[in-house]
C-alpha cells in the first residue's frame, strides 16, 4: 500500500518523463531526416531511369528490325 | 481523372521515391546505428525497389513499401553475415552510467545512446510509430507481425528509454546519499 503511494506523488513527473520521449524520438529522427540526400543516391536513380531507357530504345530498335 | 500513362506512372515512381528518401535514409539509421552501414542499406533498397517496381501498386504507399524492403534487406544482411539479431528475449538493459535528464533538460545525445540500446525489434517498432508516421496497423504490415505485437513492443521500448534515462522524478537529485536513504527507508517500510 505504502508502494503505490508513493508512485501516485510521483505520478505527475513520469507523465512528464513519457511526455518528453515522444519529442526527444521526433527531434532525433528529424535531426536524422534534415541531413543532406547523398549525392550518390540521386546518381543511382538518374543511372537506372537512364539504363532503363537505353534498354527500352534497345527493344524498339529489334522490333523495327 | 485521366488514367496514367506510362510515362506519367514512371514519372511518379522515381518522383514519390526520391521524395521518400529523407524518411528511408533516417529509418535506416536508426537501423543499423552507422550512416556508412545505413547508406549502403538505402542503396541496395533503391536497386532493389527499382527491379521490381513492376510489383509496386500505383497509387499506394510508397513509403510504407520501401520500409518494408529496406528492413528486409536489413535482416536479411544480418542473417547472412551472421551478426546477432537482438530480440527482446533475455535482453537486459543497463542504466546509462551518466545521470541525464538533469533539470529536466534531455540531451539528445543520451536519447540517442538509450535508442541505441534497445533491442532491434523494439527500436524500430517505436521509430516507425513514433517518429516515421505509420499507423500500428502499417507498421504491423512493414515488420510482418501483429498489430498486438507491435504494440506491446512499443510499450516495452517506452518503458526501457523511460528506465534508462531515468526521467523521473529523482533524476534531478541525482544518485546521492540523500536519495539513496530515502530510498532505502521506503523499501524498509514495505
Amino acid at each position: 500500500m505504502k508502494d503505490n503511494q508513493t508512485r501516485g506523488r510521483t505520478k505527475p513527473e513520469l507523465t512528464g518523463a513519457y511526455a518528453e520521449i515522444p519529442k526527444k524520438l521526433k527531434a532525433y529522427y528529424d535531426s536524422l531526416q534534415d541531413e543532406a540526400i547523398p549525392d550518390r543516391f540521386l546518381d543511382l536513380l538518374e543511372k537506372l531511369d537512364e539504363a532503363e531507357k537505353a534498354a527500352q530504345t534497345v527493344d524498339a530498335l529489334k522490333e523495327l528490325e | 481523372m485521366m488514367t496514367p500513362t506510362p510515362e506519367t506512372i514512371e514519372r511518379d515512381f522515381k518522383r514519390s521515391m526520391l521524395a521518400c528518401l529523407p524518411s528511408l535514409r533516417a529509418f535506416a539509421v536508426s537501423l543499423c546505428k552507422r550512416h556508412d552501414y545505413a547508406d549502403d542499406l538505402v542503396q541496395d533498397t533503391i536497386m532493389k525497389a527499382w527491379a521490381k517496381k513492376e510489383s509496386f501498386e500505383h497509387g499506394t504507399n510508397m513509403k510504407a513499401w520501401l520500409f518494408t524492403i529496406l528492413r528486409n534487406e536489413f535482416y536479411s544482411q544480418a542473417r547472412k553475415s551472421g551478426r546477432e539479431i537482438q530480440d527482446s528475449d533475455g535482453y537486459f538493459t543497463e542504466q546509462l552510467a551518466n545521470n541525464p535528464g538533469q533539470h529536466g533538460v534531455l540531451d539528445l545525445g543520451d536519447f540517442k545512446a538509450a535508442l541505441e540500446k534497445l533491442p532491434d525489434d523494439q527500436r524500430e517498432a517505436i521509430i516507425l510509430v513514433g517518429a516515421s508516421g505509420f499507423a500500428y496497423e502499417e507498421a504491423a504490415v512493414i515488420c510482418g507481425c501483429a498489430v498486438g505485437t507491435i504494440k506491446s513492443r512499443v510499450n516495452r521500448a517506452r518503458t526501457r528509454l523511460a528506465e534508462m534515462l531515468k526521467i523521473s522524478g529523482d533524476a534531478d537529485f541525482g544518485p546521492d546519499a540523500h536519495s539513496l536513504s530515502v530510498t532505502s527507508r521506503t523499501f524498509a517500510r514495505t
